[in-house]
This record gives structure tokens, sequence and C-alpha cells, in this order.
């Protein structure tokens, strides 16, 4: 596998490897730095010549074991968490991971305006109210604000290529 | 079971608990990636000059410390210890060390060391074994003991004894 073949396979996985990461370790700091971790040791291997037959398995195998041994370093007192993680990786944990990446992305592309009424509702609590005076904006604009975010996500997770046809009214 | 509304609520929940702008982005991440991998190199490199560098100082301060061996037959080591020196400035007494040396060899050393002359050579050439410490004439009575030789110095200012049997 030459570097761009590389390139590819770390554009499509680099972020749903840090959404799997992050659920993990709960810290962004240390899931920037496994995954790396993860992607430049796979990029060694195949520098030297090895061949892996399925490099989204690796990576994701990888980065699970690397968070394993990062929770035990910091020794985390919640020792409950390390023992409910799976040893393994899971097919339904790696769907949940790509599909925080896709809303992550989303989230990223909102206009600023929007995002931020979107998470000071959602992730803040507050109320339309509660944003409409903290902004200085309408009640109405928040709402607008908000039905766009959520159109935008969930057109996020459609299965591209969906098209929607509207017949005129004869 | 959980259904698609639920997944959907689930993943949006935690995106929001845990979004930062400008976190994850990819072409940064793809530039740490590939500057690590350059670093590797350059560490690696570095590493492997620093021990070339000890290996070459190791190898210079080992052959400057050790001891030069003599490649000439016969002569290991040619040590003075406390020469008794004369008021001509010769060697009373001396340490020599002789191994499978031929005895003309060792009897040139003799002579240059305590400064004396030797006859007596015999035509065959046998070989010497020794290491001795002392003065010229036990030297030679202990060379012509052990080899059975007769070798004579000719001219010893140190031993009055020799200087009697010269006589």
């Amino acid at each position: 596998m030459d570097k761009a073949e590389f390139k590819i396979e770390f554009d499509r996985n680099y972020l749903p490897l840090c959404m799997y990461a992050l659920r993990i370790l709960k810290n962004k700091d240390e899931t920037e730095d496994i995954v790396q971790q993860s992607f430049v040791s796979v990029w060694e291997l195949l520098k030297t010549g090895k061949e892996i037959d399925n490099i989204k398995s690796y990576l994701y195998k990888s980065v699970h074991n690397r968070c394993i041994d990062r929770l035990r370093k910091l020794n985390t007192e919640n020792t409950d968490s390390i023992e409910e993680i799976s040893e393994y990786v899971a097919e339904d944990d790696i769907d949940t991971s790509e599909r925080d990446a896709i809303l992550w992305a989303a989230v990223e592309n909102l206009p600023e305006k929007c995002r931020e009424v979107f998470l000071l509702s959602k992730r803040d609590g507050l109320s339309h109210k509660e944003i409409s005076e903290k902004l200085n904006i309408s009640v109405k604009t928040i709402e607008n604000h908000m039905t766009k975010a959520f159109t935008r996500l969930r057109d996020a997770l459609q299965p591209k290529g969906r098209k929607v046809f509207f017949l005129p009214f004869l | 079971m959980k259904t698609n509304e639920e997944k959907f609520e689930d993943s949006m929940r935690f995106v929001v608990a845990h979004f930062e702008k400008g976190v994850f982005i990819r072409h940064k991440a793809w530039d740490k990636i590939m500057e690590k991998n350059r670093f590797n190199w350059r560490r690696m490199l570095a590493a492997a000059s620093i021990a070339c560098a000890i290996l070459a100082a190791s190898a210079f301060i080992y052959t400057s410390l050790s001891p030069s061996l003599h490649k000439d037959a016969g002569i290991i080591d040619n040590i003075e210890t406390d020469p008794s020196l004369t008021v001509d400035g010769s060697v009373s007494t001396a340490k020599l060390e002789f191994k499978d040396a031929p005895l003309s060899d060792v009897v040139r050393e003799i002579e240059t060391t305590y400064g004396v002359s030797i006859s007596g050579l015999p035509e065959n050439e046998p070989t010497l074994t020794l290491s001795y410490e002392g003065s010229a004439s036990e030297l030679v009575e202990t060379i012509n003991d052990v080899l059975n030789t007769s070798l004579v110095i000719e001219d010893d200012i140190h031993d009055e004894t020799f200087k009697d049997k010269s006589k």
C-alpha cells in the first residue's frame, strides 16, 4: 500500500476512530494522541512491506487496545469503566463511531450562529427564551436555527445518492 | 435493539456533550502523523551516529592504552626495575624476559643491557625461555645451567667473582 492509498484509509477512518476512542477515554487530547499513534504504527508497518488484510479492523483494534492501556496507566478510580469495556471491538461500536463522526462533521459545518444556538440548547440545556435573551435575537430566529440544525444533522445521516423528487401539483 | 431514532438521539447527545470546534481536524492530524514518522527516522539516524562515535572513541582509547607487543620473536619485555647504575652508567642488575628467544639474541640483549661482552656462543642456536632479574654474571650462569652452554662474560666490571674466573 502506497502513501496515497494510506491517505484514503486515513481520511475515511480518522474521525470515526476519534469518536470511538472518545467514547472510551472521554478526553479529547488523549484521544487525538492515541489515534495518531495508531496511524503512525500502521504506516511504519506498511513501509516495511507487511500487508494488512483489513486496515479498518486493524486500526480499530489498535485504538481499542491503546485506550485500554491508557486507562490502566491513568489509574482511573472508576475501575468499573475498564471492566465494562469489551476486550474486542464490536461491529455495533464501529457503526456507532461512524454515526458519531458524521454528526460531529455536520455540527462542525453548521453556520456559526446556528451552531451556537444548537449547542446552547442541546448541550447547555437552555430554553429558547433563555437563548433569545442571551444572544439578543428573537425566539422565532432561535426556532429557525434549531430547525436548520436538525435538518442538516438528519440529512447528513441519510445514505448518499438518495434524492427526493417533488412533482408539481398538476 | 435500538431504533434508528434512538441511535440518532444517542449519537447526538454524545456529540453535543463533547463537541469542540477545531478539534480532530484531519489535515492537521495527517501532517502530525507524517511529521512523527519523519522525526522517528531522524531520531534513529541521530542514535546511530552517536553509537558510531562512541564505538570509535572506545576503539581509539583501547588501542592507545593497550600495551604494545613486540613482534620480534623471543624478547617479550625488558623492564629495568631499580637498576643499579655504576659510575660509568652501565646497569648492574636488570629484569629480562625471554620466550623462545634464539641464544644469539639473548646474548646481544644482555650485552646491550648490562654493558658487557660475552663469548662462547655455541654454533647450534638453542632457544631460551626465561624470566630473570639480577646481574649479568648470574644471568649467564643461569643460562649455562639451563642450556648446558659455556657462555663467558669477557668483561664485567660489577662482578668481582667473574673477574677472578676470567683470570
